[in-house]
């Protein structure tokens, strides 16, 4: 197995960061292996700031920021970025925010350009909003056809109480479609400001270049205010059924995570995923193990797909693999390939300039530094079997979340 | 918040960039027998490669693939998991009506030790329950593929697509299924790396290429490539009632991998599909906010055109992707422009990804000089006649796959239409 030195090393992304007086994080990161410039800028605003009465708004705004900006009116982002052969993309997530796009070395103006003019405020065309909601309910419905969303939207609703801001789905729901012009630019205007934001250049250009478009283009910008931490009640346990109808009865089994515990989550869930998956058979079709956090903490849940009825016994056997991990701990052998192949996976998501933008904005908006990939892939490759018992025995002394999908066992969920 | 930039600011405009060159094509040294690229990357990737032995049929194929999906799921395949996993090595065997690929990444002072591991695995990794298991699996799969839109609709345009007997739309029967045994892939899996012909290659840097091509089967002479497919050109809906969403396919045929035609064709179709800003991206998302996306797909010898809508709206993407491909050859400068240099962006990020440009490269899918001076010859005004003959409308392939009675109507007015249930197509063979 590798040194630990040397898999940190393997993941380490020389950075050089700069904050400018407005409160904007500069993130630079050299990488000469090809002529791709990546840009990504990271906001500290996610699903978790949207009103309750706007479900969506974060991801909706997510949309808009392509429909126009003062200098770059309608859809010029996209267009103008094409046709020196920039891609672009964006995405949502509960506390974060985040654009990205990859290009020629030669687009560093342009895109940092464009993304200080939308910063400095929107400017959506006249039917932009009313075709937005269009494309999200779209995105909604396509998205929640796959099982797996389909399921997460359902724990996410039962672990998390209604006045959680991790209760609302990214995507949004019905109530969104009823939302005006106004509460979108209002969304906008506080959190998509610089003193809220991460910029990131990432790829073939010299970092006093980088640096200084940064400077050029956004230093005008007024600061804003940085996001308050979040806010919310504490996470509940019991049991639910949810969305009768679907193909496989399936139960999730899921335990809150404190926020500290997130990298080493990642591995136990690793490994649990690694030996709920020796259970698919010939009653279960699917088995795996998974976890998330954020800024207020997080799941760990392991789920189950049975051929035909028989859920609650599935969940019994789901809660036992815990047990067993806080009881007996995990081999070595078992916690060494889980760890190096959460070291492989990060290697080939870091093959990428964009990714690599995307995962440095990502790690300082978490964390307030760049480096949490290295500090993950540490954690990882330094962790004794110990300590995943530790964190199982910690996570076992709540109640489980436990919601059966397609089998009526315990309260009906409704779903935001 | 909108706030007073200067004039320089609202003057800015497009700020000039030169559009990017197309790279040149990619150029590995022969070391003994396997292609190397030299490159920087943290993990060195080796792809080999054996053609199928011709008198394959179509069964040993599906054995094939089962024993692929086993490899890590016997004791010994475990075992070896285990010790892949601790050499930082990712693993992968794709099978298929072309070949089979092995691929590894790896950090270039394991690979040579990954890479017998590796085969090792495939070889003998899954034991007879884990074979029964992944067959049992399947069975299941097959029985349930209806309940699916994407599976159903995947298969409904391989069916389109490929004649009957073609291994891209075989789908075992129970009986057939029943009858797999381990011994039967073992031995199709030990024909095909005596008897196909092997390509290998290598892309990173530090690795012993010649120790890794000595523990790698030679292969054989056999060279067989994939049976050409026979579209069945017109409308094909299958209905799958409870849906509210549709997927619609329209798919043409494209020049072959090796056809010097081939990364111009690309040109013209990504002029109307696969990114926000395309033709039809901008008039089916951004305009009339009917779909969520428009990708592009394909393989060797054809590319669809994919979105997914409301049922209620199938037709009218149908009818507007249609226009949108009948004029897809009048292309104007500044948009061959922008094609070109997104073709150069994507195949300077290609480069990035090493164990996707070794598969590439025994694949023979990797661009050639000649397409590339082709690509960089062309001119808007060549366009057209170049790519004509692929998107002729009598030669597209149409599949929507969803509730018939929210679709059928509309869409039967967009030409002769076949209407399958999703139930009878997943119960042919």
């Amino acid at each position: 197995m590798l040194p630990v030195t040397a898999a940190v090393d393997a993941v380490t992304l020389p950075v050089e960061e700069r904050v400018l007086d407005n409160g904007l994080t500069v993130l630079v990161h050299p990488d000469h292996r090809a002529p791709i410039l990546a840009v990504s800028v990271v906001y500290r605003a996610g699903s978790a700031r949207d009103p309750a009465e706007a479900p969506g708004l974060a991801h909706l705004v997510e949309h808009l920021m392509f429909e126009g900006s003062p200098a770059a009116p309608n859809n010029a982002y996209d267009s103008w970025l094409a046709q020196v052969g920039a891609a672009n993309n964006a995405w949502t997530e509960p506390d974060l925010t985040a654009f990205y796009a990859w290009g020629p070395p030669g687009m560093l103006d342009l895109a940092l350009f464009l993304e200080a003019d939308r910063m400095a405020g929107l400017e959506p065309g006249k039917d932009a909003l009313a075709n937005q909601l269009a494309i999200v309910e779209q995105e909604r419905r396509q998205t929640l056809a796959g099982d797996r969303a389909w399921a997460r939207r359902a724990v996410d609703a039962a672990i998390w109480p209604p006045a959680h801001p991790y209760h609302r789905p990214v995507l949004g729901a019905d109530e969104l479609a009823l939302v005006d012009l106004q509460v979108v630019l209002d969304h906008a205007d506080r959190w998509l400001v610089p003193a809220n934001a991460v910029l990131v250049v990432a790829g073939d250009v010299a970092p006093a270049a980088a640096f200084a478009a940064a400077e050029r283009w956004f230093a005008e910008l007024p600061p804003g205010a940085p996001a308050p931490p979040l806010e919310g009640p504490p996470a509940r346990h019991g049991r639910w059924y949810a969305e009768p109808g679907r193909a496989n009865p399936e139960v999730w089994v899921s335990w809150p995570l404190a926020p500290e515990h997130d990298a080493l989550a990642v591995l136990l869930a690793e490994v649990l995923d690694e030996r709920v998956g020796a259970l698919v058979g010939r009653s279960v079709l699917d088995a795996g193990a998974s976890s998330w956090s954020g800024e207020l903490g997080g799941l760990l849940s392991l789920d189950l797909a049975v051929a035909e009825r028989g859920t609650a016994r599935a969940a019994r056997r789901l809660r036992r693999s815990l047990k067993r991990v806080a009881r007996f701990g995990v081999p070595r052998a078992s916690l060494d390939r889980a760890a190096m192949r959460l070291w492989s996976e990060t290697l080939t998501d870091l093959e990428d300039v964009a990714s690599r933008a995307s995962t440095l904005g990502w790690c300082h908006a978490r964390t307030g530094r760049p480096d949490c990939t290295e500090q993950r892939v540490a954690t990882w490759l330094g962790a004794e079997p110990d300590d995943l018992r530790d964190l199982a025995r910690v996570l076992l002394e709540r109640e489980p979340t436990i919601v059966h999908l397609s089998e009526p066992i315990g309260t009906y969920l409704e779903l935001p | 918040m909108m706030v007073g930039l200067g004039l320089a600011w609202a003057m800015a405009g497009p700020v000039p960039v030169a559009a990017p060159e197309l790279p040149p094509a990619l150029e590995p040294v022969v070391v003994g027998e396997v292609l190397v690229l030299d490159q920087d990357a943290r993990r060195v990737a080796v792809a080999a490669r054996w053609a199928p032995p011709p008198d394959q049929t179509q069964l040993e194929r599906l054995a094939l693939r089962l024993l692929a999906r086993t490899r890590s799921q016997g004791r010994r395949g475990r075992r070896l998991q285990a010790e892949l996993a601790l050499l930082g090595a990712d693993v992968d065997l794709r099978t298929g009506p072309s070949g089979a690929t092995l691929l590894v990444e790896a950090p270039a002072a394991t690979l040579t030790q990954a890479t017998a591991l590796a085969l090792e695995q495939v070889e003998h990794g899954g034991g007879y329950r884990a074979y029964r298991r992944e067959a049992k699996v399947w069975a299941r799969w097959r029985a349930q593929l209806w309940l699916d839109l994407d599976r159903v609709h995947q298969r409904a345009v391989n069916h389109a697509w490929f004649a009957p007997g073609h291994a891209a739309r075989h789908a075992a029967t129970p009986d057939e299924l029943a009858s797999l045994r381990l011994r039967g892939a073992r031995r199709a899996l030990e024909r095909q790396l005596a008897e196909g012909e092997r390509r290998v290659a290598v892309v990173g840097a530090g690795a012993d290429t010649s120790a890794i091509a000595a523990v790698l089967p030679t292969g054989g002479r056999s060279a067989v490539s994939a049976p050409a497919p026979s579209p069945t050109a017109g409308i094909h809906l299958v209905d799958r009632p409870g849906f509210e969403v549709a997927r619609t396919s329209v798919c043409v045929p494209a020049p072959a991998h090796s056809d010097d035609r081939r990364e111009a064709f690309d040109l013209a179709v990504s002029t109307v599909a696969g990114d926000f800003t395309s033709r039809a991206s901008a008039e089916l998302r951004e305009d009339l906010g009917l779909v969520y996306r428009v990708d592009v797909t394909g393989g060797d010898g054809w590319r669809c055109i994919d979105t997914e809508s409301t049922a209620g709206a199938a037709a009218e993407v149908v009818g507007r992707l249609r226009d949108q491909l009948a004029s897809a050859g009048d292309v104007e400068d500044a948009e061959l422009c922008t094609a070109r240099a997104r073709l150069a962006v994507s195949l300077a990020s290609e480069r990035l990804h090493a164990v996707d440009l070794a598969g590439a490269l025994v694949a023979g899918e990797a661009a050639t000089d000649g397409q590339r001076a082709a690509t960089s010859a062309l001119t808007a005004a060549g366009l057209g006649p170049l790519v004509g003959e692929w998107l002729a409308p009598e030669r597209q392939v149409i599949v929507v796959t969803g509730d018939a009675a929210l679709i059928g109507p509309e869409l039967g007015r967009l030409g002769s239409m076949t209407t399958v249930s999703a139930e009878a197509l997943a119960e042919e063979p």
